[in-house]
Parts: structure tokens; sequence; C-alpha cells
């Protein structure tokens, strides 16, 4: 099926605002299911992760053994294994298998593997009448259209477009509002097909290398169907579906499950050995297309970990947008803009992969440990090298990566800027895709960098905490230029907690920007620079999270070795995001701050997925602050700055941001606390633009606003 | 009526019932009663080769409908208590097709197979290498295609009865 651009896909999704509901409806469901069902029942999710994680590793590092072992097991119990390098060669099996046995109608339950390589075009180019039987695949089949979602392709979709179809199959009307009526209709449309199928076609969830086993996973019992009635059953499958044992079978399918469904079991589970019958033929077609050459790339291969669950869409915050078609090509979701490149070429992951926003969830509920944010970077560094950044944007990762360069021109903005200065915002003559949803922030009038900061303790009431302690505060370029009180405010608490606090001159952008922009030798440059300017501090603390995390990392972009890597450790292993200082280093106890008031709290969505922030920051603003909280309903979902994906897509970041705010107007909070300039900036500019009037604040200004009062003895 | 005694079959019940089985208990002697009490009102009915081995009088229950009869009978080897799950080992083509086809499927199981939970029933199955297709069921057959909603029945059987004996 030809795919159109991805531009024009795209301006389509963003028009499309049935879509967009149809789409956050079913995520809000799956997440709900999930995480009921996961506390109810006895899975260890880290646990069995890390556990299916290093089994299916070792499959990949043996990978021909496998498929060898696979081959013998499978020939013994009577099947055959064909190899398949690419799509046509998968589909020249297909078609001489049914030729050779005069066979003209097939049917098929769901597989991937065959929209990967255009089955059905090609079957039915040969003369073949091919019918899908999974429901979602059947739908989507009639309605000319592709899977948007690896487990439920038609999720798209809602009650009212699915009855369209049925009614025009079943020429007679059918209910809109009654699914289950709708599920009858289609039950009595395929049984028919069901009989007259010939070839049934199926994919596979596991192969047992030992025993030569195909497990196979569904609901509706289609795939039963299509793997019984026709006396030839085939089947396709990346060879990235192996496992050595039955065992190890059982533990994929335990956590495929509720990633796949947020269901605990399905229906049915199949379980093959061989053709069942004397009579019946069972072919397995191994496909590689691409798959050696993931193996071969390092990080890359560990996508061939993947078991095909689909949660990595389902929590993604720009799939909630824009959906399967646009975030993802025929793979939809973090895993298709991993595998897309291997699969179809680099040019068909270049839109979707400038999609992902990095909020990392999908790191956090994959069954595999994937690092598919990493991963995603990857490919959006390949797109930079070999198909290229466009030039504006080039030019701007270029300038603020220059420190001298990038103050001239932020000074000379601060000065411009002024005739459309209104309070913290700029309120240009036109408002445009860029500012009509979140009005841009005005520069400060005087940077963080040039307002005096006394670098001694202060003496007070807490003044013992962290006495003798000699910290260096990293300001972030939003931080110093945009809201310097932040900076301010962290600087203070930390003095009035006893610490020496220094103000490092030299330091500049930590190269998030960079990194996220796909330049990493650009990122590299830029952590030489913060590396030496935050050298030789008992501790390192910023109020930007996002640049903490950017710290955190810098180890991964050196060698290993007694350089820059070691000294990039050094750093890293020193570095706090100050909520976490806080807790862990100064151990404020409980009430130190108690002071009323009430307020709701948004996770940064790295500060959730790659700190593992959960509890604590709650604890300090509650027990510590004395807020009373009032939960923000996907509280750890991204608010959609995503650094520079906002300015590429403002339509998507707009969408995400628009998600955010509906989910604010829930609490009726009048306050909302985070812990990231960049969120601060998003979500600040998105109430103003809609003219919400809800206060948001750094999680260090409602902590200085209390260490003040304390000093100044102000009453609780 | 059986009293479910152990844990294990507290567990399957508690569990089968959750995903949309309905369990009756049934000692030895009754087991034909049975049958005929859940195939009621059905048009057909056809029972496994399994179940006519282990219940010559089952025969005498089994009548024509159509090309295949909405109640199937089918003997199960394993139930798994955690997932309230039967195992469909069928041996032949037709006896496939009848637990497939069917509207109503009907498991006989006995209580002495029930294994905890399915890492436990892997063992069977490796084990049992002359079963080539064995099918874990739970419950009926459903769907959430449309809306992630839940509808029972799309393609395979509507209803699950599980008839667990002494």
């Amino acid at each position: 099926m030809d795919i159109p651009p991805f531009e024009e896909r795209y301006q389509a999704s963003i028009a499309d605002a049935q879509l967009r509901r149809n789409l956050v409806a079913f995520q809000r469901r799956w997440e709900q299911q999930r995480t009921l069902d996961l506390e109810r029942s006895d899975i260890d999710f880290a646990a069995e992760r890390d556990h299916l994680a290093e089994v299916k590793n070792a499959v990949v590092a043996g990978l021909p053994t496998y498929v060898d072992r696979f081959t013998e097991a499978l020939q013994t119990a009577g099947g055959t294994v064909h190899r398949a390098a690419d799509a046509a060669e998968a589909i020249g099996i297909v078609v001489r298998l049914a030729r050779g046995r005069g066979i003209d109608r097939v049917i098929k339950s769901k597989s991937m593997v065959s929209e990967e390589i255009g089955l059905n075009a090609g079957l039915e180019a040969a003369g073949l009448h091919v019918v899908e039987t999974d429901l979602g695949e059947w739908l989507v089949q009639l309605a000319g259209e592709r899977p948007s979602h690896i487990i439920g392709p038609a999720l798209h979709m809602n009650r009212y477009q699915t009855a369209e179809i049925i009614a025009r199959q079943a020429g007679q009307a059918v209910s809109g509002d009654d699914i289950a009526a709708q599920v009858g209709v289609v039950r009595g449309l395929l049984r028919a097909q069901f009989l007259a199928g010939q070839m049934g076609i199926s994919g596979a969830n596991v192969l047992v290398a030992d025993t030569g086993t195909i497990g196979l996973v569904t609901n509706e019992g289609n795939a039963e169907l299509v793997t019984t009635i026709p006396r030839i059953h085939v089947v396709l499958a990346g060879v990235e579906k192996l496992v050595p044992t039955l065992d190890d079978a059982a533990a994929v399918i335990r956590l495929l499950v509720p990633s796949a469904t947020g269901q605990l079991v399905t229906s049915y589970v199949s379980w093959i050995t061989g053709p069942p019958d004397p009579d019946s033929e069972l072919h397995v077609i191994l496909l590689d297309n691409g798959r050696t050459l993931m193996r071969e790339t390092p990080l890359i291969n560990e996508a061939l970990r993947c078991i095909r669950c689909g949660a990595c869409s389902n929590i993604c915050p720009s799939y909630g947008v824009v959906g399967g078609h646009v975030f993802g090509y025929v793979y939809s979701g973090a895993i298709g803009l991993v595998n897309t490149p291997f699969h179809h070429g680099l040019e068909a992951d270049a839109g979707p992969q400038s999609l992902c926003v990095q909020c990392n969830a999908c790191q956090t509920v994959c069954p595999v440990d994937i690092p598919l944010p990493a991963q995603i970077l990857d490919n959006r560094a390949r797109v930079a090298r070999e198909i290229g950044h466009s030039l504006p944007e080039r030019l701007a990762l270029e300038i603020w990566s220059r420190p001298s360069v990038f103050r001239a021109l932020a000074r000379a903005t601060s000065v411009a800027q002024r005739p459309f200065k209104v309070g913290e915002f700029l309120r240009p003559p036109r408002l445009d895709a860029q500012t009509s949803w979140r009005l841009p922030p005005a520069l400060a009038g005087r940077p963080f960098r040039d307002r005096a900061v006394r670098s001694g303790p202060v003496s007070g009431p807490l003044g013992k905490i962290l006495a003798g302690m000699r910290i260096a505060y990293f300001v972030q370029c939003l931080t110093d230029w945009l809201y310097p009180e932040m900076g301010e405010a962290i600087v203070a608490t930390l003095q009035a907690l006893g610490a020496e606090v220094v103000f490092p001159r030299v330091q500049h952008c930590c190269g998030l920007p960079a990194s996220d922009g796909g330049e990493p030798a650009m990122a590299r440059r830029m952590a030489r620079q913060t590396i030496a300017a935050l050298e030789g501090f008992d501790w390192i603390v910023s109020g930007a999270t996002s640049c903490v995390i950017a710290i955190k990392g810098y180890p991964d972009l050196f060698e290993a070795g007694p350089g820059w890597h070691e000294r990039a450790r050094q750093v890293a292993s020193h570095t706090y995001d100050f909520t976490t200082f806080l807790l862990e280093i100064a151990q404020l106890p409980a009430g130190t701050l108690a002071m009323s008031g009430e307020a709701t709290y948004h996770y940064f969505c790295q500060s959730y997925n790659v700190l593992g922030f959960r509890e604590g920051p709650l604890r300090l603003l509650s027990e510590v602050c004395g807020l009373t909280l009032t939960p923000l309903p996907e509280a750890n979902w991204c608010c959609g700055f995503g650094g520079v994906v906002s300015f590429e897509h403002p339509e998507l970041s707009a969408g995400i941001l628009e998600r955010k705010l509906r989910n604010l107007d829930e609490t009726g909070a009048s306050l909302l606390v985070t812990d990231n300039p960049g969120c601060i900036m998003q979500l600040r500019g998105g109430i103003a633009a809609s003219r919400r009037r809800v206060q948001v604040k750094h999680t260090a200004e409602i902590v200085a606003e209390r260490v003040r009062r304390l000093r100044d003895g102000q009453p609780r | 009526m059986l009293a479910p005694a152990t844990h294990l079959v507290a567990r399957f019940v508690a569990q089968a019932e959750a995903v949309g089985a309905r369990v009756m208990m049934v000692a030895a002697g009754e087991l034909v009663g049975a049958l005929e009490d859940a195939a009621e009102g059905a048009h057909g009915l056809g029972v496994t080769t399994e179940v006519r081995r282990h219940w010559p009088l089952s025969r005498a229950i089994e009548r024509r409908g159509g090309e295949w009869p909405e109640v199937a009978v089918s003997l199960s080897p394993l139930g798994i208590a955690a997932a309230g799950s039967v195992v469909v080992a069928e041996r032949t083509y037709r006896d496939r097709l009848l637990c497939l086809l069917c509207v109503r499927h009907i498991v006989i199981l006995h209580h002495v197979d029930l294994v905890e939970d399915t890492a436990a029933a892997m063992p069977w199955l490796g084990a049992h290498p002359e079963h080539r297709y064995v099918t874990f069921v739970t419950g009926p057959s459903r769907t959430s295609d449309i809306e992630r909603i839940l509808s029972v029945g799309v393609h395979g059987p509507r209803e699950l009865v599980i008839l667990l004996t002494e």
C-alpha cells in the first residue's frame, strides 16, 4: 500500500479532532486497565521485565544458533522452515505455495510482519483473494487503510465510523451506538469466509527453538480458525520472535498480555508444534528484512527484544495527538520510530522520528526495557547526518552552542523585545502557529548571571543542615534569561540551609538541545565546556531537571577511560536536581517549612521516567512545605514542550499541552507546581494564551518563600 | 454438588467466572445429566472422541443441527487455576473444529487435573508432543477492537461452560 508523504499525513491528523478524541479515550482506558490489572496480579513487573530482557538478549546474541535449533525441531515435527531475506522473497514463497496447490482463497489472522512486507498487495497482484479476519484488521482492510496500532489496528476509528464500514459490507443498517450488535454482524459475515479459506496465514507471538512450537495469542479466536480450517498453515515471523524454551515462551506471554491489552489473560493462547494432522501442512517463513543489520548496529540491536505489545504507543503523548499513521510508518509508536529505517529506509523515518518529545514514558512501560528514547535520538542523528537539518534549525543549534554569540544575541533581543513586552510575556502584533496557543516568554530585564550572588552561607534557624558544604549552582539557559527569580530562590534556599553556593560564571548550555536535535558532536563539545565549569565542588545543584538528566548522561557521550569519560562520571555523580537534593542530601524533616496552601503537582516527564520520581516531590511539598495537594490526572504525562519539537511541530506541542490543561481544569487548582523550567515556560504560555487563571511555580519557589518567611519570623 | 474443597478449585472457579465462563461442579455419576442441562435449548450437540470414549452414554445426547452443532462437549486434560483457563488439546480435525465453531463450548475438567498457574502448565505441554495443537482457553471469545470496549463472542464460542467433576 502506498503511504502518503509525512507532511500530508501530519496535516491530516492535526485537522482531525475526532481522531484525537478516539486516541485519548483509548489511551486512558488502556492505562487504567493495565495499572489495575498489574496491581491485582502476582506479576513483579520490574523483576520479570529484567529477566525477559536477559532471555531475549541471549537469543539476539546467538541468533543463528537459535534459528538452526528451531528449524531442526520443526522439521522433526513435520513442518517446513523457509528463510526470506526481504519482502519480495517472503511474498514469493507464499505465492509459490498457493499456486502449487491450486489455492486462490487465503484467510489471515493478524500479522504485523505481513504488513511490513506488504503481503496482501503482493498476493492480490498474484491473483489471490485475501481476507483479514481479526476484527480491527478486517475493518482496516475494508477501509483501504493500514493499521494505526500494532495491537488494535482500527483504534483510530470510533464506533460510528466502524458501523458505516460494517453496514456497507453487510448491506444492512447497523447501529452506531451498539458495539455488541456490530460484532454480531461481523461474526456472521466472516464465518462464511473462514469456511471457504484454503490457506491460513498467521503471524507468531513467539517461536520456541527447543520444540519448534509456534505460540499465538488472541482474544477473538480468529487465529485458531485460520490455523485450523485450511489444510495448509503458513506462519510469517521475524527472527526476533525466537525464545529458547517453552518456559521462556510463557514468560513472554505473561508480560505481553497486560502490556498489549491491559488484561491478564487473553481468551486463547495456542501452541502449535508441527502440522496437526497427517494430511495438513505447516510452513514457517522466517523473515530477515533488515534484522541482521539491526543486530549489527550498536544500541539498535536492543530493539530486537521487542515482543510487539504496542505499549509504547499507548503511553506516548505524541501518539495521542497524531495517531499511528503519523507517529510511525508501518510499525507505529516508539518501536516504529526505531525499526523503520531498517525495514523501510531512513527517509520513511525522517518525519515520524521528529515527533518524539523524549519524555521516556515508552521505556518505563516497555516489558523488555528497550532504550527506545536513546534509539530514537540515534535515528534522529542518522537523519541529521544523512538527510540533513533545515538551515534555520542548524543555525539555531549552532548559535545556541556558542556562549559568546548566544549571550550577545540574547542581550540584543532583550532590548529589541521591549515594544512587545507585556508583563512576563511577549505579545507579537499577529499571533501565528507558534504563538496562538502559547504566549512566548519575554526575556528577563536582567539575567541571573548579572545579578549579585553572595556566595557565603546565611545564618538562621536552618543553617546547620548543609553547613560546610560547597555547592556549584548550574543555572540553565531558560532560568538564566527567562526566570532568574527561580535561580535566586534556589541559591537563597541552599544558603539558608548553611551551604556556600558558587555560580561558576563560565557555564553555558549543557548541550541538551544539540543532543535532542540529533547533533551528538555538538553535544559533546558543550558537555566538555560544562564539565570543566562544574568540577571540584561537593555537589552540583540545578533547578533545571532536564539539564541534570543531560549531565547525568554525559559519561555515555565519551569513550570509557580516564580522560573525559572519567571527568564526566565525577561531575555526573555529584549533580542533583533541586527536589532530590532536598530529599536525599538535605533531608528536611517533615513539618520543617509547614505553612498552609493548596496546589496541584505536575511531574516533569523525565523526572518521572528517568529519575524515577514518585512520592518524593509530593512528600516535599505536602509533608515538608505543608501544601494540600489535589492530584492531577495524568500528572506524569508530558506537557508537550519537548525542546526543539515544540518549535518544529507547534500543532503537536499544542495538542499535548491541551490534554495537560484539560486535566489541570479537572483539579480546580489555582497553583500548579513543577520542577522544570521548560515545562514552566510551556504551561505558563499555554495558560496565558487560553486565559486560564492558574499560577505556575517551580518547587524551589515554594520552598524559598517558606524559608524566607521562617527566617523573617512570619506566622505560619 | 461438589464443594470447592481445595484451594486450587476455589481459585479456578473464581478466575474462570471473572472472565465470563460458567463453572458447574458435578459428581461423576451425574455427568451426562448435567450435560443435558447445560445443552438445553441448543440446536445440535456434538461430543468429541475423548468424551465418547470416557462416557459412552454421551452418544445418546448427540444430535445434528445444521452443518456444525451449536453445542460442543469436550474433555480437558488440564486446568490452570490462576488464570481460570482450560486446556483444549483435541487431536482430530473434526474435534478441533467442533470446539471452535460452536456457540456454546462445554468443557469437562476433572478437578485433580488442575495446576496452579501457566508456568506449571508448560511442563505438561513439553511432555505431550503428541498434542500438536493445544489451546489455553480462558472465557468466551471476545474483542476490544472497537474503541477498546469489550464485546463477547466474535469468532469463537460465545459461551464457555466448564463442568468440574469430582
